[in-house]
């Protein structure tokens, strides 16, 4: 619940930054900043009452039931979101990095990072 | 069948290999490429032929050898392949555009682009909704990424602006997902689909978020000012792709996750496609940047088609219905739009102004006719069926509002679309050599060819239309395609084609008044292709546009289903609205004649939507008493005819088309074609017959808009300095006496209404041509610059002459008899207030037809004209034809009343009181009595008039013969000779008398809307301020706003 | 200022809109069904402990198939945004002694440290995405430590492709091998002993090429910006 409420902030400040900051470097900053805000939200999602990881080891002892399936010793959390976490991750990164490469090629032709520069096209 | 899977195996594979093969030669990394863009076409297309044979397969994949809900599934059912078929089809046209950027820049950006297309693909195939986010992401990031083949500021500042909106969009999206996860526990659309609502709001929002992420990456208004900016500035290979493949995949995507929404948010949305299309459209008006315009209407046509969707969901239609619609809208978006970018990438400059170097450019001016009059949802295009379709659905189950919305967007396109196309055809604006490289015309051949192939497929195959119905489509493109030929060869042809499909294929399936309208209709049109036929060369243009009109009207008279008549009422527009465009100065009266007719047509949509379909195979005429027809859709059905027929207040557009076209065309125009306007408010009333008597309010008032239409028409033209104005305004008055003629109701009225109209034909055609023939060897049209020109055109004289006394109604011609008839009827109905006022307006029709005689040929001859000669034969054949039809029907009134009678007798019948007696008529009513016999009056006039010119010759002949300069000049000469002219200003004094009546305040109320509307589309788009952040916050905005009519609690 | 204002109207109504979504969530004692599939799937048809692994590879391999390619277009956006002809050579500084040496002796270890996380990612934490980051991390100390360092290109756009299409390939012979419905399908190779390194099918190869993929696309997008940030 924590984590949930803690990654709705992040991206309330992250929204916050994409709209109010000047800087094009800052604006890709709160931009990040939302997709962790999202990361968190998605790993609360997954989260199970004093459950471990979802990794049947040593440390969580099973065994099989009559219909093919296992019974777990202790609870695990939800495997989904993890994995669904790992391909958000993923997707964050290379839109920050093709963000951040627009930002510098933009400011080696124009020299100005200032997104109140780039007004050209409009109406 | 195919396993979807290695399709995207395939291009997984090529892409990750096509960074090492590249090293080797960049011939073999395209050749890759072209292969698995080709390898996957084969393969959607052996799916549906698999399918085609075996509807019940299973078309679901799953993946790594688990069930359903555990994997991903893919689904590769018949939509879906076609689908593939139509992406992968775009990508490799696409491809071959970008063919030069792509040889030059190398392995990445084909990597990237294959990426791209892999995405689309995914995105139509996955039946999981995370599956979807990836594949967005893979689209989106292979299209961030590709925005870097053109690199310059606006691209690249523009490609942030993209990114971020992408960005955050997708981010929504996500979070939906994760939170619909939460709430339902799959992943799976289909399980997902079957479940109920979960009752919590939280479950709401989550929804709201998922249907929000795509729907912002469709780009709404007024939220899509990046994609805008991203339009205008990127190269348009990659716009093209954007709007296209990027497109058609999100919108599957939403398709397939719409059944999810809730009730509010499915209106929510619904609401807001809907807005989006109007909007857009508004805004466009104001643009002129090409590219950024099509931004514009990418946007419009997306709303369009969430609005179609939405709605039909709400309506309950069934899916194979619904599903027809959004693909006829989506094809042709995605067709057009692409062709349209791809053309704006061949030209130097975006304005719009610079398109007219397209005109003398060749094919790339007919695809982009094509392009336009295809996204214009003219027929026969797809989007055309899927619009009626839509129109059909809302207005059976009454949903009037969305109806309207829809129109409205509807005439804003239209607005646009016409002025670009206008601004490249018309021939005020001179157009540059175009270099075209000839590689970037195959694709926009392979979408035009698409294009046409689909619409005849479409035509052909639709169960409301007879393979008739596409007849004029067919004649367009036979004529077009030998439009190199000279004008005589075509002009022969299309006589010979219009007069055998005429005499066996229309004639004999009709019932009497449709034979008489077929005769009007195309007989007119037939006699006055002579005309047309005096051009040296080719005359471009010309021809197809005429074939298509001509065809058209005759289709309208068979027509048995709604939707036929629909569609022969639009492409008669669409033939008519070219040959006013080709007009010298033809482009502001064009595009005017364009819009009043699709507001018509229009109107005419919806009365159509709110009657039940008729028969197939029978012409409408016979079905008009079984076709209940109500009070409002009979309104707006008149209103739609009485546009076409310029009834006074809607008339804006009518002196401009019919008087700014070519010669030959405005008489054809004028003569013919507002025939058709007759025919349809024939058939309107036909509908009512037995219903709603003379005497009623509605018909009296019709009956007055009828006489006013009349006294106006004449009035204004009474003030013409230019004849062709002035044949304008005669034909609106024309026009008056038959719409007062119909309201009677009677058969009286009727048999004088169609009388008025072929003696119109008649009069009004010999008119314009023998003045066409003036024009042509004068070069003017204002009549003050001519004169005397009796002796140099002594044939053109009589033609007038002829003309002039069967219009104004005097013995012994044929406009003696119509005006005769229309008084009496007016009379017997007791309407005799209205039968005053068409009484004057007679009298003022005197002025101009004297001003137009007396100026044109009697008075002196200027000296400019001394060497004027007779019109060519071309011009004179038809005049030869309709100078006999005049005769004929003056001296023998029975050849024309008779028939007339009887096929009026069909509808009402004739009273007991009218009949023959020999030559002569006669009326025997209550209220009245009169006969008329028109051979006797011919003899007794011909004795009057022989007995003084017999006497005059004989005295002539001691005349003595004045030079015509024979007299001097007094005092000084005048600063602007021509306004001496005795043309010049000629009714002065009545101008001062009623002048008052005809000050444009019609034309000043329609420039007012017009210019309103402007100024509001011109502060809407300053929404649109350029600043990347701004257009963030009005994403938040919008989705904040859309969320509080949502009302979760 | 009627912007910020309107700023302000747009994050408190996106705080609104997020409300329900906190007060509706409640706290889950339960797997899903679904989840609980997957956990007991991920023992019992795959023989492999860690079940998000399950998920990642086999489950929802296609996502990750998605995601591989993601991290390989956004590779290729960057180096094609960034890797002009004319580009400016950058004026290098050398590091300090220490943090050479540092460097060289830590990247060595950093590097086996990943290869070790993907090959064991069907047992424990981690796998391919999380192994090849370190691996890519390695690298970049290198850069970081030693601004002359340069790459192999070649190698490192051998090691991107040929892994992307291995991953593909090994996808591939699941339909080959087991049957059409079996893409990315690992149990083609044997199931092994449970909680042991070569179990669990193909997964091992699998995510260790993903690793490889994964290090190899992230040195070059370190690549590609080190160059160019270089002055």
């Amino acid at each position: 619940m924590l984590v949930l409420i803690g990654g709705i902030l992040l991206v309330i400040i992250g929204i916050w930054a994409m709209l109010a900051r000047k800087n094009i470097i800052r604006i890709v900053i709160g931009f990040s900043i939302v997709d962790t805000g999202i990361h968190l939200i998605i790993v609360a999602v997954g989260y199970i009452q004093n459950a471990t990881a979802p990794i049947i080891d040593s440390a969580v002892p099973f065994e099989k039931t009559a219909t093919d399936g296992i019974k777990l010793a202790s609870k695990v959390v939800d495997p989904v979101p993890s994995a669904l976490v790992l391909t958000a991750i993923v997707i964050g990164l290379a839109v920050t990095a093709l963000l951040l490469s627009f930002t510098i090629r933009l400011f080696k032709v124009n020299g100005s990072l200032n997104i109140d520069d780039y007004e050209e096209l409009k109406w | 069948m195919v396993n979807p899977l290695v399709i995207i195996a395939m291009f997984l594979g090529a892409v990750f290999l096509i960074a090492l093969l590249d090293k080797i030669g960049r011939s073999l990394s395209m050749t890759l490429m072209f292969m698995v863009l080709t390898a996957s076409c084969i393969m959607s297309v052996w799916q549906i032929t698999q399918l085609f044979g075996n509807s019940g397969a299973a078309t679901d994949y799953i993946t790594a050898g688990f069930r359903a809900p555990l994997s991903i599934v893919l689904r590769f059912g018949f939509l879906e392949a076609i689908l593939v078929l139509i992406l992968n089809l775009l990508g490799m046209l696409g491809a071959i555009y970008l063919g030069k950027e792509f040889c030059e820049q190398g392995a990445k950006p084909i990597a990237l682009y294959l990426t791209a297309i892999l995405g689309a693909t995914g995105l139509i195939l996955t039946r999981d909704i995370f599956n979807t986010f990836v594949f967005l992401e893979i689209l989106s990031i292979a299209t961030y990424a590709l925005i870097a083949i053109k690199q310059d500021k606006n691209s690249l500042a523009a490609g942030i602006k993209y990114m971020l909106a992408g960005g955050l969009s997708s981010s929504l999206f996500l979070v939906g997902v994760v939170f619909a996860y939460r709430f339902t526990g799959t992943l799976n659309i289909d399980v997902w689909l079957g479940m109920p609502q979960v009752p919590k709001a939280g479950y709401q929002v989550a929804v709201f978020l998922v249907a929000m992420g795509l729907f912002i990456e469709l780009k709404p208004f007024p939220a899509n000012g990046w994609a805008l900016d991203l339009y205008q500035s990127a190269h348009s290979g990659l716009g093209a792709i954007i709007s296209s493949v990027n497109t058609a995949a999100l919108l599957y995507v939403f398709y397939k996750v719409i059944p999810l929404f809730s009730p509010t948010l499915l209106a929510v949305i619904t609401g807001a496609g809907l807005a989006s299309f109007i909007l857009a459209n508004l805004v466009a008006l104001r643009q002129q940047n090409a590219k950024r315009l099509l931004g514009y209407s990418s946007t419009s046509q997306t709303g369009l088609i969430i609005f179609a969707m939405g709605a039909m969901l709400q309506l309950k239609v069934p899916s194979e219905l619904s599903l027809m619609v959004v693909f006829g809208l989506l094809i042709t978006n995605l067709l057009a739009k692409s062709g349209l970018f791809w053309l704006s990438g061949i030209m130097q400059s975006q304005g719009l102004k610079s398109w007219a170097d397209l005109r003398h450019s060749g094919s790339p001016a007919v695809h982009f006719a094509l392009f336009i009059i295809a996204l214009a949802a003219l027929p026969p295009f797809p989007a055309f069926f899927a619009k009626w379709q839509l129109v059909q659905l809302l207005g059976a189950t009454k949903a009037w509002v969305w109806l309207a919305g829809l129109l409205l967007g509807s005439l804003l396109e239209i607005v646009y679309l016409f002025r670009w196309l206008g601004q490249v055809f018309s021939r005020e604006n001179e157009p540059k050599p175009l270099y075209i490289d000839a590689l970037k015309l195959v694709p926009l051949l392979g979408v035009s060819v698409l294009l046409v192939g689909l619409s005849l497929l479409l035509g052909r195959f639709h169960p409301e239309l007879d393979i008739s119905a596409i007849y004029p489509v067919l004649a367009f493109i036979l004529i077009g395609a030998l439009d190199f030929l000279p004008a005589r060869l075509k002009g022969l042809l299309l006589i010979g084609i219009t007069g055998y499909w005429a005499w066996f294929g229309l004639l004999p399936s009709l019932p009497l008044m449709g034979q008489v309208f077929v005769l009007i209709l195309v007989g007119g049109s037939i006699a006055q292709i002579f005309g047309f036929m005096r051009y040296q060369r080719a005359a471009e243009g010309m021809f197809p546009s005429l074939a298509l009109m001509v065809f058209a009207m005759g289709n309208l008279v068979v027509a048995g289903t709604k939707l036929e008549f629909f569609m022969a009422w639009e492409l008669m527009t669409l033939g008519s609205y070219f040959l006013v465009l080709r007009g010298k100065n033809g482009r502001f009266p064009a595009l005017s004649y364009m819009v009043f007719s699709s507001l018509g047509a229009y109107l005419l949509l919806a009365a159509l939507a709110m009657i039940p379909n008729t028969f197939k195979g029978y012409p409408l005429l016979i079905q008009t008493a079984f076709i209940p027809m109500g009070e409002i859709a009979g309104l707006l059905a008149l209103l739609a005819f009485l546009i076409k027929l310029g009834a006074v207040g809607l008339h804006y557009w009518l002196p401009g088309a019919y008087s700014e076209a070519d010669d030959e065309s405005s008489s054809i125009l004028s003569s013919v074609l507002s025939k058709a306007g007759v025919f349809g408010l024939m058939l309107v009333l036909l509908m009512f017959l037995g219903k709603i008597s003379g005497n009623s309010i509605s018909m009296v008032s019709l009956g007055w808009i009828g006489v006013a239409t009349a006294f106006f028409g004449a009035l204004m033209a009474v003030f013409q300095e230019d004849a062709k104005r002035l044949l304008a305004y005669s034909s609106m008055s024309q026009m008056g006496y038959i719409i007062a003629g119909f309201s009677l109701m009677s058969h009286l009225g009727w048999v004088s209404a169609v009388y008025l109209a072929i003696n119109h034909l008649l009069f009004k055609a010999l008119i314009f041509m023998a003045m066409a023939g003036v024009f042509l060897r004068t070069g003017t049209r204002n009549m003050y610059e001519m004169g005397g020109l009796i002796k140099k055109m002594p044939i053109a004289f009589i033609s007038v002459l002829m003309g002039i006394i069967a219009v104004s109604g005097v013995p012994p011609l044929s406009g003696f008899g119509s005006k005769w008839f229309i008084y009496t009827s007016l009379i017997e109905q007791g309407r005799v207030l209205q039968a005053a006022l068409a009484f004057f307006s007679s009298a003022i029709s005197f002025l101009y037809l004297y001003k137009l005689i007396h100026t044109v040929f009697l008075g002196q001859a200027k000296p400019q004209l001394s060497n004027v000669k007779e019109a060519p034969i071309w011009l004179i054949i038809p005049q030869a034809i309709f100078i006999m039809a005049i005769m004929a029907i003056s001296v023998f009134p029975n050849l024309i009343t008779k028939p007339l009678s009887l096929a009026v007798g069909d509808f009402i019948a004739k009273p007991e009181w009218l009949s023959w007696d020999g030559y002569n008529m006669v009326l025997a009513s209550p209220w009245l009595k009169g006969n008329w016999n028109g051979n006797l009056v011919m003899l007794v006039t011909m004795g009057v008039f022989m007995t003084p010119l017999i006497w005059l010759i004989l005295v002539n002949a001691k005349a003595q013969k004045v030079k015509q300069f024979n007299i001097v000049y007094a005092a000084e000469r005048p600063y602007k000779p021509w306004t001496t002219h005795v043309a010049y200003n000629m009714f002065a004094h009545y101008d001062k008398a009623l002048g008052f009546l005809v000050k444009p305040r019609i034309t000043g109320f329609y420039n007012g809307v017009a210019e309103w509307t402007h100024s509001f589309a011109s502060t809407l788009s300053r929404l649109y301020t350029g600043n990347g952040q701004t257009y963030l916050l009005h994403i938040f905005l919008y989705m904040i706003f859309l969320y509080s009519l949502l009302g979760v609690n | 200022m009627i912007k910020y204002l309107l700023v302000f109207v747009a994050i408190i109504g996106v705080a609104v809109m997020f409300y329900p979504l906190v007060e509706d969530f409640g706290r889950s004692t339960e797997l899903h069904p679904l989840a609980q599939d997957y956990v007991s799937g991920s023992v019992t048809d795959l023989n492999m402990p860690n079940s998000v692994t399950a998920v990642v590879v086999t489950y929802r391999g296609l996502d990750t198939l998605g995601e591989v390619t993601v991290l390989f277009l956004a590779t290729a956006g960057v180096g094609f945004l960034l890797s002009r002809k004319n580009r400016i050579v950058a004026v290098k500084r050398h590091g300090s002694e220490f943090l050479k040496t540092g460097a060289s002796f830590l990247s060595p270890l950093i590097i086996i440290f990943g290869v070790y996380i993907f090959t064991h990612g069907h047992l424990s934490p981690g796998g391919g995405f999380q192994g090849g980051v370190v691996v890519a991390s390695a690298i970049l100390l290198m850069v970081l430590a030693d601004l002359s360092f340069t790459f192999s290109h070649g190698l490192l756009h051998f090691s991107e492709s040929l892994s992307g299409a291995v991953y593909v390939l090994l996808g591939l012979l699941g339909v080959i091998l087991i049957g059409a419905d079996s893409f990315l399908d690992p149990r083609y190779l044997p199931m092994g002993v449970y909680l042991s390194l070569f179990s669990s099918g193909a997964v091992p190869l699998i995510y260790s090429f993903i690793g490889i993929k994964v290090g190899a696309e992230l040195s070059s997008i370190i690549d590609s910006l080190h160059e160019e940030g270089g002055d």
